[in-house]
């Protein structure tokens, strides 16, 4: 793939104005598809609360209360009504219950496969077996980023590098990583980003020293796109290290704030994986201002077979607080109304008999829970439904491709225009069987 | 009207039609999507798509039907007329159309020769359905036979120096081009030096050839090459390209659970290709070595060993892990399949595993052709750090030291000279044999056989020895081999016993090999005298099973020492006690009371009555003629035949549980020009007819992508742009004839990449300057494609740190025969954080630094390293910002630019002039003009001002040194 200039590069992200990277494909496709064409954007941004591992449908979101006279497998944890809405939560989340009225859970979710490796790659990139541009990298393309001091897609805490790749997408829409292979994610940061070897006085002087023996350097070599882009990158190099270290030092919020986020606070309890939750979402919050496009934050260990009720405890503890948190501000400062956020694993969990002493589950790709929040969705709302014992997506049933086609949707971006020419042919993020957008969702 | 509709309707044809001959569809779409739809998006979108508040002018640039419609004042462009079409006139701002409006940015010069560019080519634009039919009724060209070219006609005789050279020009000519300039001796040796091996010439060597290039160019040039050609350092260079198409990495990568397992020997294959290109291995041998080096005929153990570690081409691929996996083993043989065809013939037959291939000639049942071979391939990638879900464990090869006699089993009996039986009975023992016959001092209980080829071959039996010596003065040398797993049961062996028969408490001396009892001494020599005392002291050398060691123990007084394999200090020198036992006997093979007999061999038993001098033991070691030192098996992953060979059934949709019809091994038909040449035999996997007809010399592929591949690194990019596929959808190549000429060359001159690159590199093409002043050349070509000049490159991850260290002089040169990761088999990311520490801070070149997939080499990642899982012919060169982070930031830009600062300061009373000139040189092994001078002691001067009082002085040299290891001209080669 040739070069681009660095020029060009910034200012397609600067822009930022949307529906930018449409190729359309034959119109009559495009006829079909409802004037898919004419889409508003209803939210600037995504945050993907990723919960890799399978989160337990049952008792998270989905209730499932016993029904008939002999135990059949439901939830074994409480759930209460809240909100407005009267939307079931499980008491494990007791802080995001009080957000009740701004989720709109997604009880209909089934994948394709109920094996880890591969349902996960589908949810990211929406293609299982091979490597493919990822969610953050397709949005990315599509938006750009509206802050040209920053990347548009940051991941935080990813267990797979195809979570940020952008495969053959360009890699400038590639996700700017912090913190991979579980490094610490108190302090995980942007390789390089800090550098105190000298004062920023001196780093000035040092760049302008650079770029002028750069431009000294071009100026005997003519015309080459190459150099220029060096250049220019160098410029943004030097301003992300003015930036990302500021945006970074969360030190300076309230003790209050770092408090509602239990930032610092991590749980290690069986499958549960420490991951600063706080951290991830109070710098998600910081990025999403920021102007950032697509920021993913991850916590692992949802994939609890043995000790099933107090590993999802834990995850839970984990999880609660921050969300609730982050939620709260985003409404506080404005931000809801256009930041999208997703929460959601690879699948769910097959149900438990509450009386049953069996505390183990295993993987249920045919009927689990997503949610919504922020951006134009309906909150306090519930679409899809799986059967009595969880086991089975039965109304409303949306798989990842859908799922994509809807969030693309409101971010304004027809899915099906969204497309990339590689390797003999156009490639969508919704793939050849397409996505469908649910419209049900949308307020 | 009529042509847009026409447009419409034959898309694909069209474009087609209306392309360059060396801009096939793939190079205009990819031209299309990298300079137009940016270009396109950043400058006119606001108000010329669908985005937009109000369409301008009504004319819409969202599609190309748009763009051919035009708006208020006609289409857009005319492909015939790029300068009067609508777009360029506006875009250049000549006339009243100037465009974008006056408020916004104006376009840069170099986006609009782009667009007039991309309106001469055609205005290939994907943006409005599919483009052509993938079905071409024609054959593909790079299936059709490589053929003898002749030399074209040129007008200019005297220009060209090789073959080559007439291919270009006459391009060139036909295009009414003239190639640039010779480049100066100076860049010249510093290109070669690059492309050859990866390092800077030092400012003697530059001045060196600079006079010999005056005196004599040509053999100036050729002497450079060779010497180049011959360094060790060529296979760091060129080895490093093969390792990203062999996709090479030294852990699993995340396998899809969160594991991610070591691959503690993959490095013996990063050695064996690096060896192979400084030997110039070949090329048709180099791939026979990688697919089928398992079932090659062999001279002596190196070359078995060294095939061996070849097959780790088809081992060391990423895996998904096996849990919840039913798709696993056919997850493998993809890898396989992917890597050999992707590899070697530029055509990828994947797509194939679920479908018939949508636009290369490729079905399903070639797939699953080749799936045979594969699946007949039993795949050696080791322990998988013992994770079952991950991958199940698997053996590996063994390297040894000898071949493996005819008898089969790895039973390497050592072979001794007679001078050992001269310098054992020199030193009077009252006991020896060597244990290849009975005799009478020594009675073989049940399990101990005698034969000349194995000595005592020891099945849980045990050794008498009928003399007696004094307790507290005595010496025993033996020979051993252990065939039980150290960590199997509690005691892996004992080897000797000076104890009295079945006593309970053991009391007296044995020796014997520690098991998982005590992890600390599992598969160590301990001693220890028996329950009541109850004293054990252990070696410190593990000692791998199935391997034979010689043990020497002399008993002084109450000191012991106890010799393993020669080596220069005791495996255990230690007091111990000794125990009280009137009526001992001397047991060897086993303990006196039968209990953790020797599973193994036992040759050349020597017992003294006396404690034998540091001297008589190393002469009983040197005499055997062995080496010295414990021998540490060593192990690679690869492959062999599976004892089953079988045919592989089709998966319908990829899916292993949805079965369709057997195919029987074979090649992809459309590739085969004689397949009975190539028959598969009923017991052979296929794997060697494989090789052999990839190489077979009649094979259209093979060498064409080798030589597209050197050719692309010498000119940053190939004739053939997509390097990794040759296929309908790759692009065409611009010199097809050229290509066509090398891979003969290449051919006939015994695959030799060495001599290949040497054509290459002495052509006059490769010598041109990459500076053009000629705007024309610039105009028609900007993307050089007929190679009227050299293309300007940026260093790669791996060159960029070596010449960093280089500069600082830092720089280790050689191996480290091995990796940080060769003793541990672990998944590495569990506990979480822990691989970044296995990134160990080393001065080695790049090409030996440890390559764990998702955890790469922080130095290396910013700037477009392979990921190691797929096939990696042409790296991505993006600019991106970490890179510049990379240059202001990172430890090792900060830390080497300070030592060459101290180094520079520490000259003396040097003047500062002289100090820039020594830094100058060193990182740019230039000297500065007296302007650059003069700007940098003013930089350093205002620097050290804003730094005074705190190490002002070293800093601001620093800083200084940082600018020239970040600027354009450290990092680009011309």
């Amino acid at each position: 793939m040739a070069e681009f200039s660095r020029r060009q590069m910034l200012s397609a992200g600067s822009c930022g104005f949307g529906a930018l990277a449409f190729s359309g494909l034959s119109n009559a496709l495009t006829a079909a598809q409802n004037n898919s064409n004419d889409l508003k954007a209803r939210a600037k941004r995504v945050i993907f609360l990723c919960m890799p591992g399978g989160p337990a449908h049952l008792d998270t979101f989905d209730y499932k209360p016993q029904t008939t006279k002999t135990e059949h497998p439901g939830s074994v944890f409480k759930f209460n009504q809240h909100g407005n809405s009267g939307l079931w939560v499980s008491e494990l989340f007791p802080e995001l219950a009080k957000h009740a009225d701004k989720l709109c859970v997604l009880n209909g979710m089934y994948a394709d496969t109920g094996n880890h490796a591969q349902s996960f790659r589908q949810m990211q990139t929406g293609e299982r077996l091979r490597p493919r541009p990822s969610f953050g990298s397709w949005i990315n393309y599509g938006l750009g980023t509206e802050n040209e001091n920053l990347p548009g897609f940051i991941s935080l805490n990813a267990h797979e590098s195809f979570v940020h790749s952008s495969a053959f997408l360009p890699s400038r829409y590639s996700g700017t990583p912090i913190g991979v292979n579980g490094e610490s994610m108190s302090d995980a940061t942007i390789p390089n980003v800090l550098g105190d070897h000298l004062p920023e006085k001196v780093k000035r002087l040092q760049l302008d020293a650079l770029q002028s023996m750069n431009r000294e350097h071009l100026s005997f070599r003519g015309n080459d796109n190459a150099l220029d882009g060096a250049i220019e990158s160098m410029e943004l190099g030097f301003r992300m290290q003015m930036i990302v270290p500021d945006l970074m030092d969360i030190s300076t919020e309230s003790a209050d704030t770092l408090e509602r986020y239990r930032v610092g606070k991590n749980i290690k309890v069986g499958t549960c994986r420490p991951s600063d939750f706080g951290r991830q979402c109070l710098l998600a919050r910081r990025f999403a201002e920021a102007g950032v496009r697509y920021i993913q934050v991850s916590h692992n260990g949802w994939d609890q077979h043995k000790d099933h009720r107090r590993d999802l405890r834990a995850n839970c503890e984990s999880t609660d607080a921050p969300i609730a948190a982050l939620l709260g501000d985003l409404e506080q400062r404005g931000l809801l109304e256009d930041t999208l956020l997703v929460w959601g694993g690879e699948f769910g969990r097959p149900g438990l008999n509450p009386s049953d002493k069996k505390d183990e589950t295993g993987h249920n790709a045919n009927g689990f829970t997503f949610w919504l929040a922020g951006g134009a969705v309906k909150g306090g709302y519930v679409h899809g439904k799986t059967d009595p014992t969880g086991a089975k997506s039965v109304g409303g049933r949306m798989h990842f491709r859908d799922l994509h086609a809807t969030v693309l949707h409101m971010l304004g971006i027809s899915h099906e225009n969204l497309t990339f020419f590689h390797q003999g042919r156009v490639h969508r993020l919704t793939g050849s069987n397409g996505g469908k957008v649910v419209n049900e969702i949308i307020a | 009207m009529n042509f847009t509709r026409i447009i419409t309707k034959w898309t694909g044809l069209l474009v087609l039609i209306l392309f360059p001959y060396e801009l096939a569809i793939g190079d205009g779409v990819v031209f299309f999507e990298s300079k137009i739809r940016p270009a396109l998006v950043k400058y006119c979108y606001e108000c010329h798509s669908s985005a937009s508040n109000e369409l301008g002018g009504s004319l819409s640039l969202e599609f190309r039907d748009d763009i051919l419609r035009g708006g208020e004042s006609g289409p857009a462009i005319i492909k015939e007329n790029p300068q009067d079409s609508l777009l360029i006139r506006a875009i250049r701002g000549n006339d009243d159309l100037a465009m974008p409006p006056k408020e916004k940015e104006s376009l840069p010069e170099g986006v609009i020769k782009d667009f007039v560019e991309w309106v001469k080519m055609g205005a290939p634009d994907p943006r409005a359905g599919k483009v052509a039919n993938p079905k071409p009724k024609e054959q593909l060209w790079s299936l059709e036979p490589v053929s003898e070219r002749s030399l074209p006609e040129v007008k200019d005789l005297k220009w060209p120096s090789d073959r080559i050279d007439r291919f270009i020009l006459h391009k060139l000519e036909t295009k009414k081009l003239l190639p640039t300039k010779d480049a100066s001796p100076q860049i010249l040796i510093r290109r070669l030096h690059y492309d050859l091996i990866g390092l800077a010439p030092s400012v003697e060597e530059i001045n060196t050839f600079v006079l010999a290039y005056k005196r004599d160019s040509n053999e100036a040039v050729s002497a450079l090459v060779d010497e180049l050609l011959s360094s060790q350092h060529f296979g760091e260079r060129w080895g490093r390209y093969w390792l990203d198409v062999a996709r090479y990495g030294e852990s699993n990568g995340n396998d899809g659970l969160g594991r991610n397992a070591t691959f503690p020997h993959a490095w013996r294959f990063r050695d064996y290709v690096i060896n192979s290109f400084n030997r110039d291995v070949p090329y048709d041998r180099f791939i026979k070595e990688q697919i089928a080096g398992d079932l090659l005929s062999v001279d002596d153990v190196e070359e078995r060993n060294r095939n061996l570690v070849a097959t780790g081409f088809l081992a060391i691929g990423a895996k998904p892990a096996k849990a919840m996996n039913e798709n696993f083993a056919m997850d493998v043989v993809d890898d396989q399949i992917n890597v050999v065809t992707t590899a070697l013939l530029g055509m990828s037959v994947s797509c194939a595993r679920c479908h018939d291939h949508k636009h290369d000639p490729i079905s399903s049942k070639d797939y699953y052709g080749l799936a045979g071979i594969f699946k007949s391939t039993e795949t050696l990638w080791g322990k998988a750090a013992n994770e079952a879900l991950t991958a199940p464990s698997t053996p590996l090869h063994e390297l040894l030291d000898r071949l493996p006699d005819n008898q089969g089993g790895n039973s390497t009996v050592p072979v001794f000279p007679s001078e050992l039986k001269e310098v054992t009975e020199g030193l009077n023992p009252v006991v020896y044999s060597t244990l290849k016959e009975a005799t009478n001092e020594i009675v073989l209980e049940k399990g101990i056989s005698l034969s000349d080829e194995n000595y005592a071959k020891c099945n849980k039996g045990r050794m008498r020895v009928k003399t007696t010596v004094p307790y507290d003065n005595y010496s025993v040398s033996f020979w051993f081999r252990n065939d039980t797993g150290n960590s199997s049961q509690p005691i892996t062996a004992y080897l000797f016993s000076y104890a009295k028969d079945g006593d309970d408490k053991q009391a007296g001396e044995n020796i014997g090999i520690g098991g998982k009892h005590d992890k600390s001494v599992t598969g160590k020599l301990f001693i220890w005298n028996g329950t009541e005392l109850d004293q054990s002291i252990a070696g410190s050398n593990e000692i791998p099973e199935g391997s034979w060691n010689h043990v020497v123990m002399v008993r002084s007084n109450d000191r012991v020492r106890l010799y393993l394999n020669g080596g220069k200090d005791p495996e255990i020198d230690t007091k111990i006690k000794i125990a009280k036992n009137p009526d001992r006997e001397i047991f060897v093979g086993s303990r006196n009371d039968n209990f953790a007999p020797l599973n193994g061999q036992l040759a050349e038993l020597a017992i003294f009555d006396r404690a034998l001098s540091v001297e008589e033991v190393k002469s009983l070691h040197f005499s055997s003629g062995q080496r010295v030192g414990t021998v540490q098996k060593a192990w690679v992953m690869g492959v062999r035949d599976k004892k089953k060979v079988e045919n592989c059934k089709i998966n319908i949709n990829g899916d292993s549980k949805k079965l369709g019809a057997s195919v029987s091994r074979g090649f992809p038909s459309v590739m085969v020009s004689d397949p009975d040449s190539f028959s598969i035999g009923p017991d052979s996997s296929g794997r060697l007819q494989l090789a052999e007809w990839i190489v077979s010399g009649q094979h259209p592929l093979t060498a064409r992508v080798l030589v597209n591949r050197v050719w692309q690194h010498l000119f940053g990019k190939g004739i053939v742009n997509t390097s990794d596929d040759f296929g309908f959808y790759g692009s065409r190549p611009s010199h097809p004839a050229l290509l066509d000429d090398l891979a003969i060359r290449f051919m006939n001159e015994d695959w030799s990449i060495k001599n290949l690159i040497k054509i290459i590199v002495l052509s006059r093409t490769y010598q041109l300057d990459s500076h053009i002043e000629d705007e024309e050349l610039l105009s028609v070509d900007p993307d050089n494609i007929f190679v009227g000049r050299h293309t300007r490159r940026r260093l790669d991850a791996e060159t960029n740190r070596d010449r960093i260290l280089q500069a600082s002089g830092n720089l280790v040169l050689g191996s480290t025969n091995g990796s940080a990761v060769d003793k541990l088999d672990v998944l590495l990311n569990w506990p979480p954080g822990e691989a970044k520490y296995l990134h160990q801070a080393s001065n080695h070149r790049s090409i030996y630094l440890c390559m764990l997939r998702d955890a790469q080499p922080p130095d290396l990642v910013a700037f477009n390293l392979p990921d190691g899982f797929s096939v990696t012919g042409l790296r991505e060169k993006t600019v991106i910002p970490t890179q510049a982070l990379f240059f202001l930031n990172s430890p090792l830009v900060v830390d080497q630019s300070k030592v060459i600062a101290n180094d520079v300061l520490g000259t003396g009373n040097a003047s500062d002039e002289k100090r820039v000139a020594k830094m100058y040189l060193k990182v740019l092994r230039r000297l500065p003009s007296a302007n650059e001078a003069a700007t940098a002691l003013d930089y350093i001067e205002r620097v050290r001002a804003k730094l005074k009082g705190n190490d002002e002085f070293v800093r601001s040299w620093a800083s200084f040194c940082q600018v020239l290891l970040a600027s354009n001209e450290f990092r680009y080669i011309d």
